[in-house]
């Protein structure tokens, strides 16, 4: 087996790949945040749209099921609408972990808009 | 079965043991979620073609299955040759298929108590087995790359915990589990294929030689030769329709009565007219010679009389779950291509 890549850069594929590198961690922090208060997963993802950040179920499902295995976030089966939901919610440790990263993102926006108005003519 | 339940089954199939209830559970609660809100937008039931381009955005099942398993290993060189999505599968298949040809190739040295030779016959099918595995993930994972978009959420198929392909489905459940539906008939299909295209090339390169030292094929070889050719090229179909048309259980289990009775024909055929090898010069023959000739032919006798009971056995019961197929299917009024 080789794990070796050859093919040229594309601008378009490169700019895709930074993208979703740049989201990915954006992602989790909205996640994570929007789970303060319990929600289950399709009202939790059209919360996020109706704020502008807009994720698809393929990567949401993962994101929560990888973020409680961490021990971020509790959740329990529960009927609503006459049919069992998952409902999510921060974890003490969750708690914990968001502002510390809150606090990292507030640093690297700064940090961030520093350098961006240094690199402005 | 709805479309939904179709589609959240063929899911299933892909994910893993201990996961799979609760991660359908939470999909079939997302799905109908989003169904009922576009519902209400509309302010009618939605179509089956709607509920199709849903499912369609959501993803296809094996790419919605793999974002759970969060294993991203895939066959590269240079570029993508089988990806994550098929990659678990394709090691499984892979090992079980390989697994079963050491089996059989342990058998085959213990019995011809010769290390040498079961080492000798076991290259051949393992690099076969290797290639065809590969091969046909290859062309899967291509297909998937080049048409991400080339599937219809109504034609996707659920193997369900139920079908099988052949006996040696048990074998293969038993390594696999029954957890992974979908890989048995898949592992299976490619087996068979590797198998028969194993006993294709033996029996194309015995052929029919005028002579082989002292012994020449006689009329018990010769007169049935064509047959079966045609009998293994015949076997083929099965394994290949499995892959491309995996739910056709009923038509699959056809395929093997036919064969199985084929077989069994043919084996009579040549037990009535005897003679598998005879002498090339019978004027110059020592007696030695003659009793080799005799022994070969008393073990081919017995060996193929050893096979037509084993076929009659499999024969029965396969003709045995196409007559359950078919009584279960005639209440529905389905074909002969719906699955049971």
């Amino acid at each position: 087996m080789v794990n070796a890549s050859v093919t040229s850069p594309d601008p378009g594929s490169s700019f895709e790949n930074l993208r979703l590198e740049l989201r990915r961690g954006a992602l989790v922090l909205a996640v994570l945040a929007r789970l303060k208060t319990e929600h289950y997963g399709y009202a939790l993802r059209k919360a996020l749209l109706e704020r502008g950040m807009d994720i698809d179920e393929n990567t949401l499902y993962p994101l929560l099921r990888r973020l409680e295995t961490q021990g971020l976030l509790d959740s329990e089966w529960r009927e609503e609408d006459k049919r069992p939901k998952r409902f999510y919610r921060l974890s003490a440790d969750g708690h914990a972990v968001l502002a510390r990263l809150l606090d990292q993102w507030t640093e690297l926006d700064a940090s961030l808009r520093r350098i961006i108005k240094e690199d402005l003519p | 079965m709805t479309l939904v339940d179709r589609y959240l089954r063929a899911v299933r199939d892909h994910l893993p043991r201990g996961q799979q209830d609760d991660i359908i559970n939470e999909l079939a609660d997302s799905l109908q979620s989003r169904m009922e809100d576009e519902a209400a937008t509309r302010g009618r039931a939605l179509l089956e073609t709607e509920e199709a381009a849903i499912l369609k955005e959501f993803g296809h099942p094996m790419a919605v299955a793999a974002r759970y398993r969060g294993d991203e290993r895939s066959v590269t060189f240079g570029r993508r040759l089988i990806g994550p999505e098929l990659f678990p599968t394709y090691m499984k298949v892979l090992g079980v298929n390989v697994a079963i040809t050491l089996l059989i190739a342990a058998i085959t040295t213990i019995a011809s108590l010769s290390i040498g030779s079961g080492i000798a016959g076991f290259i051949a099918p393992l690099a076969i087995q290797f290639t065809i595995v590969t091969g046909i993930f290859i062309l899967i994972d291509r297909r998937f790359v080049d048409r991400p978009d080339g599937w219809d959420p109504r034609k996707v198929a659920s193997m369900g915990p139920d079908v099988d392909v052949s006996s040696l489905d048990g074998i293969a459940e038993q390594l696999i589990g029954k957890a992974y539906p979908r890989i048995v008939p898949i592992t299976t299909s490619i087996l068979e294929i590797g198998l028969l295209a194993v006993a294709l090339s033996v029996t194309l390169s015995i052929g029919l030689p005028q002579a082989l030292g002292f012994l020449k094929p006689g009329p018990g070889w010769t007169e049935v030769y064509v047959a079966v050719v045609a009998v293994i090229v015949l076997s083929l179909a099965s394994p290949i329709l499995t892959l491309i048309r995996p739910t056709w259980t009923r038509l699959r289990v056809a395929a093997h009565v036919v064969v199985d009775a084929a077989v069994i024909l043919i084996g009579v055929v040549s037990l009535a007219i005897g003679s598998w090898v005879v002498l090339a010069d019978p004027a110059t023959a020592t007696a030695e010679m003659r009793q080799l000739a005799d022994l070969i032919n008393t073990v081919v006798r017995w060996s193929i009389a050893g096979t037509i009971v084993l076929t009659a056995v499999t024969g029965a019961l396969e003709l045995r779950r196409l007559v359950r197929l078919n009584r279960a299917g005639s209440g529905v009024g389905s074909s002969l291509l719906s699955g049971g």
